[in-house]
């Protein structure tokens, strides 16, 4: 019977904990302050806008409208109507490649970054 | 592996996915910080069944746990329902694989381990290809893969003291 | 069990570690405007980037020094002291961007002035109190106003009549933009944008104007604060925009904004905004400016027969915005959703 903890286990858990390790390196990696966020919503862009402006943005998902604010350069889905309220506890994201996700109202919120080629400037 | 009649079997089944639908119901109550993330308490079930009775009734109470678990608090054929449904399945079918091909290797620490990293991982390639064709909810897989660890020996810690202590109950 | 508590503190520990950014940003206002300088060099660590930054402000703040017609004490400031007087001597910096704004006079017929300073004071677009000066005294002031009258040597300045004032507000701010762009680049920097209020130089190593898409340059709305009128890309370039939204005040109704037409002495009227894109933030500025003044059929014949210069020119057709592309442009440009 295998009821006390084996070697095995021990090697696993290593493993284990240094792939999960090295994955938040892979993540750091990627990760910038974002520039761009796109909402999309059953895998269709419907907004797209500076992660710098002010902006409140209403979407209609499956479960009544999903309120998302743009904030001092964070995201958050403040307000949904969907079961589990995942998105809404996912909480302000700013870095590029970050997501909010609501599956229910199969939304996604995206935080596009600027390297290597999305470089903005404003005039006017 | 102890062998059980008939009737203990189907007994031993009822009470464990009794056992993980109660879990479960009660980690749904639990907020987390990030979506998919769990602990896995439901798990407890999967993997006592897979040491007291087998790769085969450890589906059967899987398949229970994941439907009367998801009718009881409303999720019934959702979003979360299906992406359970997969996870679970798949996770149970490698557990009982990796069980029966390195035999008495690990220990049930181990095999919840080998569970957790499962379930996370296949929950989020089911998000990605199935409900949101995106590679972003891939940034959330090492915060995931922490939780299964933390979560994976939870559950393995639990695990380990009930198959220590339920043979003897059982006879 | 004590190991494996440790192991969970030190994964739980690695999640809260926030990655660093890949880019320095740093803002100031100078010259009545912010000042922000962008540089884009995984190359450039934070504490090099900062200092480099620290001398392109010091930079722009020389600059201003010498071109302010606030001061007394600056070049131009001493140079509309002395007017109608004497000959000034100044830096070879004003000489060189004074000879470069009179040839942009001569090629415009005037459209583009820099002796268009009393008729600017005058309106008083800084101040508090806006009021329309009276018709008598802009047709007094215009008289001060012509660009031949700007005798220039290697190193002095005249104004050939009392009361002349040098206004450099249509070109020194994009003067400040090159400067500064012209100081990274030997501090070695690969990329970087330089936003002196809208003046934009964009320096991206092996990249030329329109033929790159390095940069994404965003055009400000003129008439909905917050939101964009379109953008294009670019790559090394000077990008400008003059328009009546950006110092304006409102009287009885009617909109009185700060690109004055130095042949009527009154704001110019024909278009609401001008976006050139040009091989530096110099002739950009100047050239926003002029083309404003010249009004959209006039202003894109010049963009059309100037050499390396394109523009966007935005105009009012009832309640809504007209806009026309020069060709560079077209193909290139993309419209925001209102």
């Amino acid at each position: 019977m295998t009821n006390r903890l084996t070697t095995a286990d021990i090697v696993l858990l290593v493993v284990l904990t240094a792939f999960t390790i090295g994955s938040f390196f892979t993540r750091d990696l990627l990760a910038s302050q974002g520039f761009t966020v796109v909402v999309e919503l059953r895998n269709v862009a419907v907004y797209k806008g500076n992660l710098n402006e002010e902006r409140q943005v209403t979407v209609r998902g499956g479960f009544g409208d999903v309120r998302i604010s743009i904030h001092n350069g964070c995201v958050a889905v403040v307000h949904a109507e969907c079961p589990n309220k995942v998105c809404v506890r996912t909480g302000w994201r700013n870095l590029a490649g970050e997501s909010i996700i609501c599956v229910p109202n199969r939304l996604v919120i995206r935080i596009l970054g600027d390297m290597p080629n999305v470089v903005r400037g404003i005039t006017g | 592996m102890t062998t059980f009649s008939p009737v203990r079997r189907l007994t031993l089944i009822a009470v464990l996915a009794a056992v993980g639908i109660a879990l479960f119901v009660i980690e749904s109550h639990i907020p987390m910080p990030l979506p998919f993330l769990k602990i896995g308490l439901a798990n407890i079930s999967s993997v006592v069944a897979l040491v007291l009775i087998g790769t085969t009734s450890m589906m059967s109470v899987v398949l229970l746990r994941v439907v009367v678990g998801a009718l009881l608090i409303g999720t019934f054929m959702s979003p979360a329902f299906l992406l359970a449904l997969s996870a679970g399945v798949v996770s149970a079918l490698v557990m009982g694989l990796v069980r029966k091909l390195t035999r008495n290797l690990f220990s049930v620490v181990g095999i919840s381990l080998v569970g957790a990293f499962t379930h996370s991982i296949v929950q989020l390639f089911v998000v990605r290809y199935v409900y949101v064709q995106t590679t972003v909810v891939l940034h959330l897989l090492p915060f995931l893969l922490a939780g299964a660890l933390v979560g994976g020996l939870i559950v393995g810690a639990v695990s380990l003291r009930l198959v220590r202590a339920l043979p003897e109950v059982l006879r | 069990m004590k190991k494996i508590g440790i192991l969970i503190t030190v994964v739980l520990l690695c999640s809260c570690e926030r990655p660093s950014l890949r880019r320095i940003v740093r803002q100031t206002t100078a010259m009545d405007t912010y000042l922000s300088v962008t540089v884009y060099d995984e190359n450039i660590g934070t504490e090099q980037g900062n200092a480099i930054i620290d001398s392109v402000f010091a930079e722009v703040g020389r600059i201003e020094q010498l071109m302010t017609d606030y001061a007394d004490t600056s070049d131009v400031g001493r140079v509309n002291l002395a007017a109608g007087k004497e000959s000034v001597s100044v830096s070879q910096e004003l000489v060189h961007l004074l000879t470069l704004a009179n040839h942009y006079s001569a090629s415009s017929n005037g459209s583009f002035d820099v002796t268009v300073g009393p008729i600017v004071r005058a309106w008083d677009f800084l101040g508090v109190e806006h009021e329309v000066p009276t018709r008598s005294r802009i047709r007094l002031l215009r008289r001060l106003v012509d660009y031949r009258n700007i005798v220039l040597d290697s190193a002095r300045v005249f104004l050939r009549q009392r009361g002349m004032r040098l206004d450099l507000g249509g070109i020194a701010k994009g003067y400040a933009v090159d400067r500064s762009v012209a100081l990274l680049k030997r501090f070695g920097v690969r990329r970087a944008i330089v936003d002196l209020g809208g003046n934009l130089g964009v320096w991206w190593e092996g990249t030329h104007a329109l033929d790159s898409t390095a940069a994404e340059i965003l055009i400000r709305h003129p008439r909905k604060e917050g939101t964009f009128f379109g953008s294009f890309r670019v790559g090394t370039a000077g990008i400008s925009t003059s328009g009546d939204y950006q110092r304006y005040f409102i009287k009885d109704g009617v909109r009185y904004h700060h690109i004055i037409d130095p042949a009527t002495g009154y704001p110019a009227r024909d278009v609401v905004s001008v976006t050139i894109v040009a091989e530096d933030a110099t002739a950009a500025d100047a050239l926003s400016t002029m083309v404003f003044v010249l009004g959209r059929e006039k202003g894109m014949e010049f963009i059309e027969r100037t050499p390396g210069v394109e523009g966007l020119i935005v105009w009012e057709e009832g309640d809504s915005l007209a806009y026309r592309l020069s060709s560079g442009l077209q193909g290139k440009f993309s419209r925001s959703h209102d």
